[in-house]
């Protein structure tokens, strides 16, 4: 009885205490400028700092929603930019001209795969501006040359071509070779003609040199590999290219608006 | 009945005493003097637990309403100290103090109880005081050196009232 009691007492004490600390501080917030804008403060601050982590919880609690509803709109944007990439190909108004190259995007309509003679047909031909000699690239390498065109279309000799041949460059400064297809793999290359004094290191990547008329210097091929001396004078190095030549579906064409110059005084014309 | 009336004359005494204090003795702003805890302290221990705040909220305010503190400054602060009176009187002093009601004094309790309960009530009261009239505008630094200077002199002023108030029980 005598501890209820006590209790008891503590409690009223307790709740008129609060009561009285709350009248204290309203009464000086309220009467004086400096403290009424520090209790303000405070207040804002602790109502953030409660709003915050309220805010916070339920945002934990609606992520699965949250993601779900981001899948859906990642879904929709995909499908949103694959529709406009077909439209672009179709009007072909990505062709440009950057330095003394012009480029045209164009999509494969058949690919031909026979062995070391693989070819593809592209849906651009003469009346877009294709010629042959014109090279075929991606943003992860070169893919092919132009080798004949009709109006519509143009067929073009594959990478993976034994008869294809790509002037390429070990690092952006280094020695200058000719990159062929390995024959057997859809990302596989060897980088030939490289003399043997030349210092190499596996990893190092592989660039179009822009020697030929082709294709324009410093586009990326791949990374090299293992090297083995050839006749004691060169190296014949493996490169792993980045692009699979079996997945890709669309290509950019580029072309060198100087060609016929270059040809006349190479004396080819 | 007579220590009774010569306590209330005493508080009334002492709250004048502060007032002028608060109105006339601005000797830094690093220092603050209060005789507000020490009567607190020696409210009757007899008296119910709810009445300290209530009274020690009385005080405060009327010595806000009639000196240059801002109104409520003093309320507050002391309304702390009086809340957490009756736990530290229970922790510090002995059980016949509490439960008979006896007076604090030094001679009956020792200086190093006096003293602790003293620097225990000025801490609450001063922690409270300095921070709410700091209002954020000072440093940490600042209102520790506030405290650590007013402490010392408060602690001298609550020994002298308390000796005040426990002066009628030696006759």
């Amino acid at each position: 009885m005598q501890r209820k009691k006590s209790i008891g007492s503590t409690i009223t004490a307790a709740t008129v205490f609060i009561l009285l600390e709350v009248v204290s501080l309203s009464m000086l917030s309220s009467n004086a400028t400096l403290q009424g804008m520090w209790f303000a403060r405070a207040t804002h601050n602790i109502n953030a700092s409660i709003w915050g982590g309220i805010e916070n919880i339920g945002r934990y609690f609606s992520l699965r929603k949250e993601n779900d509803r981001l899948a859906g709109e990642n879904f929709e944007l995909r499908s949103r930019l694959a529709e406009l990439e077909e439209n672009t190909l179709i009007t072909g108004i990505t062709r440009d001209t950057i330095g003394s190259f012009c480029f045209q995007s164009a999509s494969i309509v058949r690919h031909s795969r026979s062995g070391q003679h693989d070819y593809f047909l592209i849906d651009k031909g003469e009346l877009d501006g294709i010629k042959a000699g014109y090279g075929a690239i991606t943003d992860r390498g070169t893919v092919g040359i132009v080798d004949a065109t009709t109006a519509h279309y143009s067929y073009v000799m594959s990478f993976t071509n034994a008869d294809c041949v790509v002037s390429a460059r070990l690092g952006k400064g280094g020695s200058v070779g000719s990159l062929i297809w390995d024959g057997r793999h859809s990302n596989g290359g060897i980088l030939q003609a490289i003399p043997c004094h030349v210092e190499i290191a596996p990893g190092d990547t592989v660039y179009t040199s822009g020697y030929s008329s082709i294709y324009p210097a410093d586009i990326p091929l791949g990374i090299t590999g293992k090297a083995k001396t050839v006749n004691g004078a060169f190296y014949e190095i493996k490169v792993e290219l980045f692009e699979d030549y079996s997945k890709t579906r669309y290509v950019t064409i580029v072309g060198n608006i100087h060609e016929d110059e270059i040809a006349e005084l190479s004396g080819l014309k | 009945m007579k220590t009774g009336q010569n306590f209330w004359v005493y508080s009334i005494l002492m709250v004048m005493i502060q007032i002028v204090l608060t109105n006339y003795f601005h000797v830094s702003p690093l220092l603050t003097l209060s005789l507000l805890p020490p009567l607190i302290l020696c409210l009757p221990p007899a008296l119910p637990p709810a009445w300290s705040p209530v009274l020690a909220f009385l005080v405060g305010l009327l010595v806000d309403a009639v000196s240059e503190a801002e109104l409520g400054l003093n309320a507050a602060s002391l309304v702390l100290a009086a809340f957490a009176r009756r736990s530290v009187i229970k922790s510090i002093f002995d059980k016949e103090t509490v439960e008979r009601g006896n007076t604090i004094s030094v001679r009956k309790n020792g200086l190093m109880k006096v003293s602790a309960a003293l620097l225990i009530l000025y801490t609450l009261f001063l922690g409270v005081y300095i921070t709410a009239d700091g209002a954020g505008t000072r440093g940490f630094i600042f209102n520790l050196g506030r405290y650590l200077l007013s402490l010392p002199l408060c602690y001298i002023l609550g020994l002298i009232v308390v000796n005040i108030y426990s002066g009628n029980d030696k006759r």
